[in-house]
């Protein structure tokens, strides 16, 4: 598939940042979002073009690196899943797709669609933990029996903070 | 044993060693470690739980990532579980089963030492763990659950869903945020070390890059303890996270720490095949699957070619044309064998023309059998025993879903193909790698004072590491073990004082960091730093993969070189040095995994047996199995770097002396 | 951060006083609603009597008075995390895609809570004010005739056009903001959430269809 790319471009904190539009050819469907911004930073580099800068780690939709505002949705028009498990097959040949960097004070832009989200890492320091340390004579792990829907319920609350 | 290795193993019967180790480790007092600083790169789950405990210690810590968070680290990405000898089931497990367990599973290349300690603490890891509210699956009674994993008989295996390396780095991490916020940690992210800063042949300190503003900093302590993972991103795809490298630790390796194993890599049987050229990623379906799902491939190879070219549906492919290759050649486990030895059979079929996707490189994981037995079961217990075929397919298929719902899930994601209906396509990939630092037992590399910690040494996998074992390794270094034992090198520096930064050490750490990120830029040539990466990853998965010959292996270290020398000559990388450039960043990266890579050649090379992930080919029985050469080759390879050159490095051995755990070959026949 | 600004100031503590008070004038609602229905279903002087009870039986005093500052709690707060939340975001989005993500009723709720406050002020103008400073005449049983002022007004249509808009956007506020109120004070559970859901939006349609049945009755029926 052939698509046309609007995206932000911001050289730092400080630079004002535009969008610029960008054509990509040959996409297949099965590809992940992120590895049709590979195509594109390929293609880019070889026209001596700066490559878009992103946020991107595991690829496996679990370390929550990868952000970015697919269509003026977080992570694009799926449900349920990271931009890295975002499959080219949800978007249609000839579309033309917006991406941008996640808008909010808190997140200053770092770089093109990259932003910091230290942020975060100071809500965990504002009280986010249990005052436990590490000690090789703590009671048994299964002196204090949890509900087993409390438990799993935990799961998800994590999987939220991992992700963010 | 080579004159530069001291494995410093104390003496005694094993299930004595580290208690009394521990008891005469000199100790620094709480005002003394005050005034040491402690390095600690990467924050996984052996970085961030060694940093938070070494700060709730006293020492003062500094803590370095390169993801924007300590919480990225490919720690997250684990599924299947952790071990621990907690018998909590009652089914006879023990310290010492899991420590046999272990020492087997690694094909007898590991340190008994090592490996029995890691058993003792695994118990403290659980309790730890949930003191620190890291939620576990229980059953309905409140306590604690337990699943059982590939290759052990016991069920010993903590879960949290298919999540657990994301619920137990969360509780590191809180752990280690609590230190920050408390200022006994500093945190650096998206900082990623570039040098060791080595002064009068101490570790003392790093050279880092500020990945946002490009700007090369010193950094000084009193020790450094490398927590930066493995490098099975040498293979370009594989289940690793986009950014692991080996870089740290290949610095580390330059200046004089040596490098262990590096050919043990581990290659999972069960992964999503590549889809095509552009793919950047292998993703993992975990190893629970096997135990439902029957892997087979086309008996013939016209069926192979039709299913290839999209003439003939696999569904339709009757029984008898069908080759359940594993249950064939392994009557006794199976589907169940080892991953080595799964991966292995897959490739081999593959090889000889049998692959079923377009690639050609894929085997098909069924779950038919498994849907209509479920089924079958479900519809006696219902007492429906006039239940048509599809009647019992969709029972069964609900009991498939119920355990592997979220599996089954991500698999339709990805590839768009319903595997309820349609047999699953996987094909091994590139998982975890066994080598790593060469550290002694009490986790210090050849360099005082440089400690390494988790997937990055090499120590307790020998090689081939057990499902559910990398958690447990990694909390063991950095809650249990090195709390310890770095007061066997930091008891000496009490009086040493603030380490400065403008000693000539650091000067010339940095001068060299700098030149080589300007030789990148400067290369002005017309190739993408990730074609290289694609490249050198295609060397290594044909010939350092999952079969290596003496051929093949000679062949690579040529190919290698020959990338190299045309990578800084030819590669192509735009920007500036001073401004956020991952182009660069990864420029750097890919620059020490074709160094590593010709190493990993070499200690194939070098290694004339087969044992666990690596096969040599000449070295198999009759019916293709792993041949080990105890005799000749039961020892580590710690590899020094001399001459200034990968290639021209010097082996070391360091042998393995097994009092505890008989010597036997491994059979699944 | 909540400890440090107190019981008001964190938007924390902010979101916990809408949903508290927004709860509290649901209840409000009810009662409110119970009167109004002595114009469609009672006499003129049955409303004024029971007009005459809210204004003067000294519990009901007490109450209105938390009332009232619920209403201005409410309001403020809300007006308070609306500007917070444009000010967290200084720069927009190029394309903002809101549907995706909540229903129009949740993007919108500082919109229709203003406009139901100014409804407030203006239907607070028209009886409130007329029954407590206003010089009423008196119905047959000596108390003051709120019944034919309220009817008066009813029968202008743009009064009732008004009214019926403004129970509109009310509507629309309770859509969301009857269970947002229990997602914010953390009563959520899997089974009894969607139940939550159900009997808000269907309070935030009876009620408000309810009142804003009541004046286009009084406008098309000739004998009130």
């Amino acid at each position: 598939m052939n698509l046309t790319l609007k995206i932000w471009r911001q050289k730092n904190a400080q630079d004002q940042g535009s969008f610029a539009t960008y054509a990509v050819r040959d996409i297949s469907p099965d590809m992940s979002f992120l590895e049709m911004m590979d195509v594109l930073n390929e293609q880019l580099i070889a026209q001596g073009v700066e490559p878009v800068v992103f946020d991107h780690d595991c690829r496996e939709g679990i370390c929550g690196m990868c952000s970015m505002f697919i269509n003026g949705e977080a992570h694009g028009p799926d449900r349920g899943v990271t931009t890295c498990q975002l499959h080219m097959r949800k978007f249609k040949d000839g579309d033309t797709i917006t991406v941008e960097p996640w808008r909010a004070k808190a997140f200053p832009v770092v770089r093109d669609l990259m932003v910091d989200r230290s942020a975060f890492d100071r809500v965990i320091q504002a009280g986010g933990y249990i005052s436990v340390n590490t000690m090789g004579n703590l009671p048994d792990a299964n002196a204090t029996p949890i509900e087993k829907h409390d438990a799993d319920a935990a799961f998800d609350a994590a999987t939220c903070i991992g992700c963010r | 044993m080579s004159s530069k290795l001291n494995s410093r193993i104390p003496e005694g019967p094993i299930s004595e060693k580290w208690t009394k180790h521990k008891g005469t480790i000199p100790l620094v007092s709480p005002a003394n470690k005050r005034r040491i600083d402690v390095i600690v790169v990467g924050t996984g789950l052996a970085g961030s739980s060694a940093a938070a405990s070494l700060a709730e210690l006293g020492y003062n810590v500094k803590a370095f990532c390169f993801q924007d968070s300590p919480r990225r680290a490919h720690s997250i990405a684990a599924q299947g579980g952790i071990n621990a000898a907690k018998n909590y089931q009652n089914d006879g497990d023990s310290v010492f089963r899991l420590f046999y367990d272990t020492v087997k599973g690694g094909d007898y290349r590991s340190r008994e030492a090592n490996v029995h300690r890691l058993a003792e603490v695994s118990a403290s890891i659980i309790d730890q763990c949930v003191a620190q509210g890291v939620p576990f699956a229980r059953d309905y009674g409140g306590l604690l659950d337990n699943r059982s994993f590939g290759g052990v008989q016991v069920s010993r295996t903590f879960y949290a869903k298919g999540q657990t390396g994301q619920q137990l780095l969360l509780g590191a991490y809180s752990a280690l945020e609590r230190q920050v916020a408390k200022g006994r940690v500093k945190m650096y992210a998206r900082h990623e070390m570039v040098d060791l800063v080595v002064v009068d042949g101490k570790a003392r300190g790093i050279i880092a890059r500020n990945l946002v503003t490009g700007e090369l900093e010193r950094h000084s302590a009193h020790a450094v303890i490398l927590a930066s993972g493995g490098y099975g991103n040498v293979f370009y795809l594989s289940t690793n996270a986009m950014g692991s490298n080996v870089t740290a630790a290949w610095k580390a390796h330059k200046k004089g720490a040596f490098f262990a194993n590096p050919c043990f890599t581990q290659i999972h049987p069960t992964c999503i095949p590549v889809s095509g050229e552009s793919q950047s990623k292998l993703t993992l379906m975990s190893e629970s699957l096997r135990n439902d799902g029957r892997i087979w491939v086309p008996a013939s190879l016209e069926d192979a070619k039709a299913i290839r070219e999209g003439r003939l549906k696999p569904t339709d492919l009757p029984e008898e044309k069908r080759d359940y290759y594993l249950e064939r050649r392994y009557p006794a486990f199976g589907n169940l064998v080892p991953r080595d030895v799964a991966s292995r059979a897959a490739k081999e079929r593959c090889d000889a023309g049998y692959g079923v996707n377009k690639t050609g490189e894929a085997v098909y994981l069924d779950f038919s059998a498994a849907i209509m037995r479920y089924g079958q079961e479900q519809a006696n217990l219902k007492g429906m025993h006039q239940a048509s075929e599809a009647e019992i397919r969709a029972l069964g298929t609900k009991v498939v879903e119920s355990k592997y719902g979220n599996l089954f899930q991500m698999y339709e994601k990805i590839t768009d193909e319903n595997p309820y209906v349609t047999p699953m396509k996987i094909y091994p990939a590139v998982h975890y790698t066994m080598g790593g630092l060469w550290v002694d037992y009490n986790l210090m590399s050849t360099v005082p004072g440089l400690f390494v910690a988790g997937e990055a040494n090499f120590s307790d996998h020998g090689a081939n590491r057990l499902g559910a074992s990398a958690l447990m390794q990694g909390l063991a270094d950095g809650y249990f073990v090195l709390p310890y034992t770095v007061g066997t090198f930091l008891a000496d520096d009490i009086r040493t004082g603030s380490i400065s930064t403008d000693l000539p050490e650091f000067a010339e750490a940095e001068a060299a960091a700098k030149a080589r990120f300007e030789g990148f830029l400067k290369a002005k040539g017309s190739t993408p730093v990730e074609v290289f990466h694609r490249r050198l990853g295609k060397i290594v998965w044909d010939k350092i993969g999952m079969a290596r010959n003496e051929a093949g292996l000679k062949q690579a270290i040529e190919e290698i070189r020959a990338l190299r020398e045309e990578f800084y000559r030819d590669v192509k990388v735009l920007g500036g040095m001073y401004e956020m450039n991952p182009e660069l960043d990864k420029a750097n990266r890919v620059a020490d995994f074709m160094e590593l890579a010709e190493l990993m050649a070499l200690d194939a090379l070098t290694r004339n047996e087969s044992c666990g992930g690596h096969f040599r080919e000449e070295y198999q029985s009759e019916d293709g199995e792993a041949l080990r050469q105890d005799e000749e080759f039961a020892f580590v390879s710690a590899w020094e770097f001399t001459d200034n050159d990968p290639g021209k490095a010097t082996l070391h051995k360091e042998d393995l002396v097994f009092d505890n755990v008989k010597l036997v070959t491994r059979s699944y026949k | 951060m909540a400890s440090q600004r107190g019981l008001f100031g964190s938007s924390l503590a902010r979101k916990y006083w809408m949903a508290l008070t927004g709860l509290f004038l649901i209840t409000f609602l009810v009662v409110h609603l119970l009167g109004n229905l002595a114009i469609v279903f009672g006499t003129g002087e049955d409303f004024n009597a029971y007009a005459a009870f809210m204004t003067s039986f000294p519990p009901i005093k007490i109450v209105s008075y938390l009332l009232y500052a619920s209403i201005v709690l409410h309001a403020a707060d809300g007006i308070a995390l609306a500007r917070q939340n444009r000010a967290a975001r200084p720069v927009a989005y190029g394309t903002y895609h809101g549907a995706a993500n909540a229903g129009w009723a949740s993007r919108n709720m500082a919109l229709l809570g203003i406009f139901t406050l100014l409804f407030i002020l203006v239907h607070m103008k028209s009886f409130w004010y007329e029954m407590h400073f206003g010089s009423l005449g008196l119905d047959a049983n000596g108390n003051k005739d709120l019944f034919t002022l309220t009817t008066a007004a009813f029968e202008q249509v743009w009064y009732t056009a008004f009214y019926v808009v403004a129970m509109l956007a009310l509507g629309f506020h309770l859509w969301h903001g009857f269970q947002s109120a229990f997602q914010t004070m953390g009563w959520t559970h899997p089974t009894y959430t969607p139940i939550v859901q159900f009997v808000g939006r269907a309070f935030a349609v009876a009620v408000c269809g309810a009142f804003a049945l009541i004046p286009l009755y009084v406008l098309i029926s000739p004998n009130v």
